[in-house]
């Protein structure tokens, strides 16, 4: 019953290492290969980012100060909107330009201190001070209202259907009721809940699992913002898009509650980017390469914060909305 | 508070499957296990390598991993499984692991004198293993089976980023919806603890069950 150590540890160790191969075999197609729009974009834009001045005092602020940097929570794999480059470690896309200027705002020098997201924390972050803002398609819900503060909302996204080539039967949202639907948690399942109540949701952590899972054949279609969706279909031939798209709804800047000058610090700071044309160029860099959909009017900061009935967005938002 | 009791139904669907989850795959844990634990002291060397090699790489690595891999890596060699099946594959492997090592550890705590003495008089391999080994050795691994119980249920709860709507699965998306993470986790924790508590109560009954008085 005595083991041979050594010829047992190798026999283990090669399984692991094939096992290795094979995992990092199948996770290589998912690389990001962006061309370098968002990167560009980020200097040039971040030299031109307004400064704040006479910015009044706010515990948020003072915490951002002394510690030297903004703290935000953000994503690392959001294509278009919040990405980490693997090659060089820097964030990028629209939402991490916003997050720079953001800190540049406050601070005058664009320092930004990375926090890792999930969905189930985000709250949890703002309210122990983790984190000073959540910028990471953060929809403005009256739920959440009652936890954290909303800066904006700062941009308007309706979601998309991703399906293999060759689906039939799915013409509108309401068609993806009964069926299994692939998504990652956050606003994309509240959006199905509405328009489809008795699909059932196939949740997976990242959207590389979750384009493996539709491939696999294990849902019929894979739902997420527009900009996600259609970046992704570009670079898989065997995947399509449906034309239409539902449940848009207004995102903005995750703030502490109990911070509300803090929040007209951020709205001061998103009607500034917008006025000086940041948000369109940031923007026209990072989304509408994805979505091939000329630069949307953004939507007026403001409002979205205290009072939980001017939550619900209105009725006809300017998107940048695909097809019908 | 009102979210756990609007969504009651919801979350004891999830619950219901977690059992389902823990159940199936901790009875198949078992019997892959007591197979593996039966190579390890097989006279054949090539089957103690086989299990052997199995037990080092599967038990040293993430539980994460292993189900990540059969969900998303057996696909790719064309085997495609329901969610629910790969999770349970995957935890089942996993668990086996750990079985395995038990069924091992609890054999040799009969004393090789007693295997000599089972050869002595005549006893073929499989005689001694059934009527010598394995009812003295079943005894020690009635506690330690109880733990991989318990492991195997918390475990269920990697079905969550697997697209399996289990306990944790449900829970994360009504937190995410409703933000109330205190109760919603708390009637997680409840629900989690009545399944191991059961557990472990049927493991405490069986071992005195089966304690021999000397």
């Amino acid at each position: 019953m005595t083991l041979r150590r050594p010829t047992v540890l190798a026999a283990a160790i090669a399984c692991a290492a094939a096992l290795a191969a094979s995992l990092t075999a199948c996770g290589s197609s998912e690389l990001p290969d962006k061309p370098g729009g968002g990167a560009k974009s980020g200097g040039d834009l971040l030299s031109r980012a307004p400064v704040g001045q006479d910015l009044p005092s706010t515990p948020t602020l003072e915490r951002i100060r002394k510690n030297g940097h903004l703290t935000a929570a953000t994503s690392d794999t959001d294509p278009g909107f919040s990405e980490k480059n693997p090659l060089n470690g820097k964030y990028q896309g629209f939402e991490a330009d916003l997050t720079a200027m953001l800190a540049k705002y406050l601070l005058g020098k664009p320092e930004v201190k990375h926090v890792s997201i999930n969905a189930d924390t985000r709250e949890a972050l703002l309210q122990n001070g983790t984190a000073d803002a959540v910028v990471s398609t953060y929809k403005i819900t009256p739920e959440r209202m009652r936890k954290v503060a909303f800066g904006g909302p700062y941009m308007n996204l309706g979601q998309a259907v991703l399906v293999r080539k060759g689906m039939k039967g799915i013409d509108k949202a309401a068609d993806l009721d009964g069926r299994k639907v692939i998504t990652t948690a956050g606003p994309s399942v509240e959006s199905l809940k509405k328009v489809a109540p008795h699909a059932t949701p196939v949740i997976f952590q990242t959207i590389s699992q979750c384009l493996q899972a539709l491939r696999d054949g294990r849902g019929d279609a894979f739902i997420n913002n527009q900009a996600v969706i259609v970046a992704r279909a570009q670079k898989d031939t065997a995947l399509e898009v449906l034309p239409f798209t539902f449940g848009s709804a207004s995102y903005g800047i995750g703030l502490p509650k109990d911070d509300p000058k803090f929040r007209e610090i951020v709205d001061g700071f998103l009607r500034t980017v917008e006025e000086q044309g940041l948000w369109k160029q940031s923007w026209k860099d990072n989304v509408s390469p994805l979505t091939k959909q000329p630069v949307p009017e953004p939507p007026k900061p403001g409002g979205a914060g205290g009072d939980p009935s001017a939550a619900t967005p209105p009725a006809s938002t300017p998107t940048a909305s695909t097809g019908s | 508070m009102n979210v756990v009791a609007d969504h009651f139904g919801e979350i004891l669907t999830g619950f219901g499957r977690t059992v389902l989850l823990t159940l199936v795959s901790f009875a198949a844990a078992l019997v892959l296990g007591g197979l593996l634990g039966l190579c390890r002291v097989a006279p054949l060397g090539v089957l103690r390598s086989l299990a052997a090699c199995y037990v080092h790489t599967v038990r040293n690595l993430p539980l994460l991993l292993v189900v990540v891999v059969t969900v998303f890596v057996l696909p790719q060699l064309g085997l495609t499984l329901s969610l629910n099946t790969s999770v349970t594959v995957g935890l089942a492997a996993y668990i086996a692991s750990y079985v395995c090592e038990i069924l091992r550890s609890g054999m040799e705590t009969v004393p090789a004198g007693q295997v000599e003495a089972a050869r002595a008089v005549g006893l073929t391999t499989f005689q001694c293993l059934r009527l010598v080994v394995l009812p003295q050795a079943l005894r020690s691994m009635v506690q330690p089976l109880g733990n991989m119980f318990i492991a195997t249920a918390l475990g269920t709860a990697v079905g969550s980023v697997a697209g399996v709507n289990e306990l944790s699965g449900v829970i994360r998306q009504l937190n995410v919806q409703y933000v109330e993470p205190l109760a919603l986790f708390a009637s997680a924790t409840v629900l989690y603890v009545a399944l191991t508590l059961a557990g472990g109560l049927i493991t405490g009954r069986l071992e005195r069950r089966l304690r021999i008085h000397r």
